[in-house]
């Protein structure tokens, strides 16, 4: 059984915005539920997001204007699917690679003999 | 491929909504998510609704759906998570403050009015802090609830101005004191420990 340690989840709140955009525009659209299974086993179950963490990320991507809702009635049940908006998709690969140029740095710091790593 | 029932549904929700505070949009999906974990476990077979129920809450809110709110809110608005920190340092500075006051008057050192006074007064900004930050979303909660906010932060208030002017050797001090303790006394404290057994219990 995995665990989330306090350092995997302080790790992923500033990553999690970033997860949720590349997942978007991997998939045309995509509810809560499916964003945390894709990413369990995409990650083969090392990284679980929780709940608290992720719907008001969600909310956040919603209320910046680069991800957009709509809501489907499932019975009694309503489901919100999210799929990126055009300026989402602009911000999502500027996102990205901002993200891997700061893994990057980080790899080049605790890794200084690294080859792939070309001094600044 | 296993689904829940309306009734099924409805009971959830309750479950779920018996601890929203603000109200703010998000409870729909956190409904459907737990409605898809329960779906999930109940499909396998494995388990039955009511242990599929408990776990799934357990999972995804354990502290109640109002923590996922209030998540939500401070991510949208800064302003309110600065005003959280402001009213926690406050809350500590005072009881350090009023601590140290009382230790130093009961040894009989110097300077203990002194921390005393401090420590009053910053309650009274903490009182007046805390009952601003609690009215987000006040209309929404229970009675219980708006009750403890009231008499919590008027017992401080009321208190912290009955204790200064005593200090401070002025008049209708023993008044103010008197009744800022009985509200502590009579509403808050029973109120605030009867909602954390409850919370405690929900949460198990």
């Amino acid at each position: 059984m995995q665990h989330e340690t306090m350092n995997q989840r302080e790790l992923l709140k500033g990553t999690l915005g970033t997860i949720i955009l590349q997942l978007l525009s991997d998939n045309k659209r995509l509810y809560g539920y499916e964003i945390t299974q894709l990413v369990k086993v995409k990650s083969n179950s090392v990284v679980l997001i929780k709940e608290g963490s992720l719907y008001p990320a969600l909310h956040k991507l919603e209320a910046d204007g680069f991800i957009k809702s709509e809501e489907v009635y499932i019975g009694k049940r309503v489901r919100k699917y999210y799929s990126l908006t055009p300026p989402g998709k602009k911000y999502t690969k500027a996102a990205i690679l901002e993200l891997q140029n700061f893994i990057e740095t980080i790899q080049s710091l605790l890794i200084p003999n690294l080859p792939n790593n070309v001094p600044a | 491929m296993y689904r829940l029932s309306n009734n099924e549904i409805n009971l959830i929700h309750d479950k779920l909504m018996s601890s929203s505070i603000l109200n703010n949009g998000i409870e729909p999906e956190i409904l459907d998510h737990v409605c898809c974990l329960i779906e999930e476990k109940c499909k396998i077979g494995e388990t039955s609704f009511e242990q599929a129920l408990a776990e799934a809450i357990i999972l995804v809110c354990p502290n109640g759906i109002s923590e996922i709110e209030v998540e939500k809110s401070l991510l949208l608005n800064y302003k309110l998570s600065t005003m959280k920190k402001v009213v926690f340092f406050c809350g500590y500075i005072t009881a350090t403050c009023i601590s140290l006051g009382f230790m130093l008057k009961a040894l009989h050192w110097e300077g203990g009015w002194i921390f005393m006074l401090a420590g009053f007064g910053i309650l009274l900004l903490y009182s007046l802090l805390w009952f601003s930050y609690s009215l987000a979303g006040f209309p929404q909660k229970p009675v219980n609830e708006k009750v403890q906010i009231v008499s919590g932060a008027g017992a401080g208030a009321i208190i912290a101005i009955g204790v200064t002017f005593k200090l401070l050797h002025y008049p209708y001090a023993d008044i103010l004191t008197l009744i800022g303790v009985v509200l502590l006394v009579a509403l808050f404290f029973p109120i605030f420990f009867y909602r954390s057994y409850e919370k405690s219990v929900a949460s198990k």
